[in-house]
């Protein structure tokens, strides 16, 4: 009930200010748009990858660095020393904050499949995969995003290492670089990319009308990511965050 | 009443901390009884930090016991962090929600609900001065709004045992002076307090009882006048000269009977000496050829008696930078 709690006035502080809000709301109408308006029209298949790719790079740079700089102003002003010294656990109040912020971007979700519904995507497969994979990928994002804020002690440090990592993430999702284009040993190595697996994750389902279970093994490598960052980034919280 | 007849809310017995090699507290025992504000004065560096960490069950002690009395289950860290409400260095409050919303957001976390939370954060309103700022945003307050926002924080679940961490560092006088106020509430209130300070007339002013910690280690304790009583047979000349005073001069000085601490700052000299060789220590600067322009004869401060257990002052940082 605490993580509820957490999530609750931890997104509230996040959102009280108009900058936050049309980062939340507008953005994603604006940025809708522009896809639609740009992209070119023609092959489906090749629109709906880029479309949901598009989305989704978005989102993932919205959701880590939301993880990222929220935490490490949270630590900066002194209010990660109070929380940690109150009787909740540093996993419920991460939890919590991952709550929140998957809360955020969920609104911004709607907000562009809804939109890009109206101007006539289809999804083919299943919903709930379509919902699953998305929900697995901003999980991934948050996790990473907790990380970073365990290794940076600044805001510039954390944007520096995001960039570092998220640049590479997006080059390597096939989204805008076809994974056929890339050499051959990069070609293996995209299997490896969580950004990757869950766009084909996507694809499949929006254009093949995959359903979950045909999309396991993509969910499969974004589930580890999630294990592995999640699980180091609570370790670290636990072990060597000193606020 | 003396302090053997007081209920003890905490008890430190033989506690240590060690970083690899380093020794941040080194085997300190100490008892906090309920009601007093005790204050934990020493240099940075000395484990002030440390051992508010210890206490409130962010770290974990390498040897030692902390105890609760009347809390049976001292292994979990959440029953310990119940009865204790922290105010750290900083303003750690949420500057983007109201002032409202932190006091629930906190209040929510210690188990408090409903009209028991709302009583509770009406009741902080009106006792920290926040009343008409109740639905104002914590970043639009002044500072000493947002420092008494700070301090409500750590008393939302009324807690036995109050701990603030070094509230003054860096503060201008006026600031300085609202902290002090609403630690004296809290002493008025009868709430017990521990005050970690390197600020020796904060410690003077505001605590009944000092402990003295330096590089981890307690090196007294006891209240101002008994800490006071240890250099009783002592007196301070605290000298205002024209220009500067030589150091070969407070180098001899030193070696004179009876003087046990001689520095200089500026344009002053203080000496620490045997109150009987103060009178021919007093001629013996005469006709030095220092030139005096003022002379005060003081009783020994918070600082002397830091300095005679120590051999440094509480804050050296400053005084280095200084010179």
């Amino acid at each position: 009930m605490k993580a509820l709690t957490i999530a609750k006035y931890e997104t509230l502080s996040d959102l009280n200010s108009w900058v936050a809000l049309v980062f939340l709301i507008i953005f994603p109408f604006l940025f809708t748009g522009v896809i639609v308006l740009v992209l070119p029209k023609g092959d489906q298949s090749r629109l709906i990858f880029l479309v949901t790719g598009t989305m989704n790079t978005y989102m993932l740079m919205y959701a880590a660095m939301n993880a990222t700089l929220t935490l490490i102003e949270r630590r900066q002003s002194g209010v990660l020393r109070r929380i940690f010294i109150l009787p909740v656990s540093k996993l419920e109040f991460l939890a919590g904050k991952a709550l929140g912020i998957l809360g955020q971007v969920t609104v911004q979700v709607v907000i562009m499949v809804g939109l890009l519904l109206f101007f006539g995507m289809e999804v083919h497969g299943s919903w709930l995969a379509f919902i699953v994979v998305m929900v697995l990928l901003m999980l991934f994002a948050i996790a990473l995003g907790i990380l970073v804020s365990t290794l940076a002690r600044s805001l510039t440090v954390a944007l520096l290492i995001m960039m570092a990592v998220i640049n590479p993430l997006i080059l390597l999702s096939g989204t805008w670089l076809p994974a056929s284009y890339l050499q051959e040993n990069l070609g293996q190595i995209i299997q490896l990319n969580p950004l990757y697996q869950a766009l084909n994750a996507l694809s499949e389902i929006a254009v093949s009308g995959a359903g979950l279970f045909d999309v396991v093994i993509e969910l499969g490598v974004v589930v580890i990511y999630i294990l592995v960052l999640g699980g180091l980034a609570v370790y670290l919280y636990e072990k060597r965050v000193t606020p | 009443m003396g302090t053997s007849d007081r209920d003890v809310i905490l008890r430190v017995e033989n506690l240590s901390k060690r970083y690899g090699s380093l020794i941040a507290v080194d085997n300190i025992s100490f008892v906090i009884y309920r009601g007093e504000v005790l204050g934990f004065l020493g240099p940075n560096g000395a484990g002030k930090s440390t051992t508010i960490d210890l206490i409130t069950t962010l770290q974990q002690p390498s040897k030692g016991h902390i105890s609760y009395p009347g809390l049976t289950n001292t292994d979990q860290p959440h029953s310990v962090r119940q009865r204790i409400g922290i105010v750290p260095q900083e303003l750690a409050i949420y500057g983007n929600l109201s002032v409202r919303d932190n006091l629930i957001y906190i209040g929510k976390m210690y188990g408090l609900q409903g009209k028991q939370l709302q009583v509770r954060i009406n009741s902080l309103l009106t006792e920290f001065g926040l009343a008409d700022k109740a639905k104002a945003r914590a970043r639009t307050l002044s500072g000493g709004l947002k420092r008494r926002l700070n301090f409500a924080l750590a008393d939302i679940h009324e807690p036995d045992l109050i701990v603030l961490d070094e509230p003054t560092v860096g503060l201008d006088p006026n600031a300085r002076l609202l902290v002090w106020q609403i630690i004296n509430g809290f002493r008025q209130a009868g709430k017990t307090v521990l005050l970690t300070t390197h600020y020796m007339e904060e410690a003077e002013t505001l605590c009944e009882r000092i402990i003295l910690i330096d590089r981890g280690r307690i090196v007294a304790q006891g209240t101002p006048a008994e800490l006071k009583a240890a250099l009783s047979d002592e007196v301070v000349l605290d000298y205002q000269v024209a220009g500067l005073v030589s150091p070969k001069l407070v180098e001899e000085l030193k070696q004179r009977p009876g003087v046990k601490q001689a520095s200089t700052e500026g344009n002053s000299l203080r000496v620490v000496l045997c109150r009987e060789e103060a009178e021919p220590t007093k001629g013996w600067l005469a006709g030095s050829g220092l030139a005096i322009t003022d002379l005060h004869t003081e009783d020994i401060s918070l600082e002397d008696v830091f300095v005679h257990f120590t051999g440094r002052y509480l804050l050296e940082e400053e005084r280095t930078l200084s010179d």
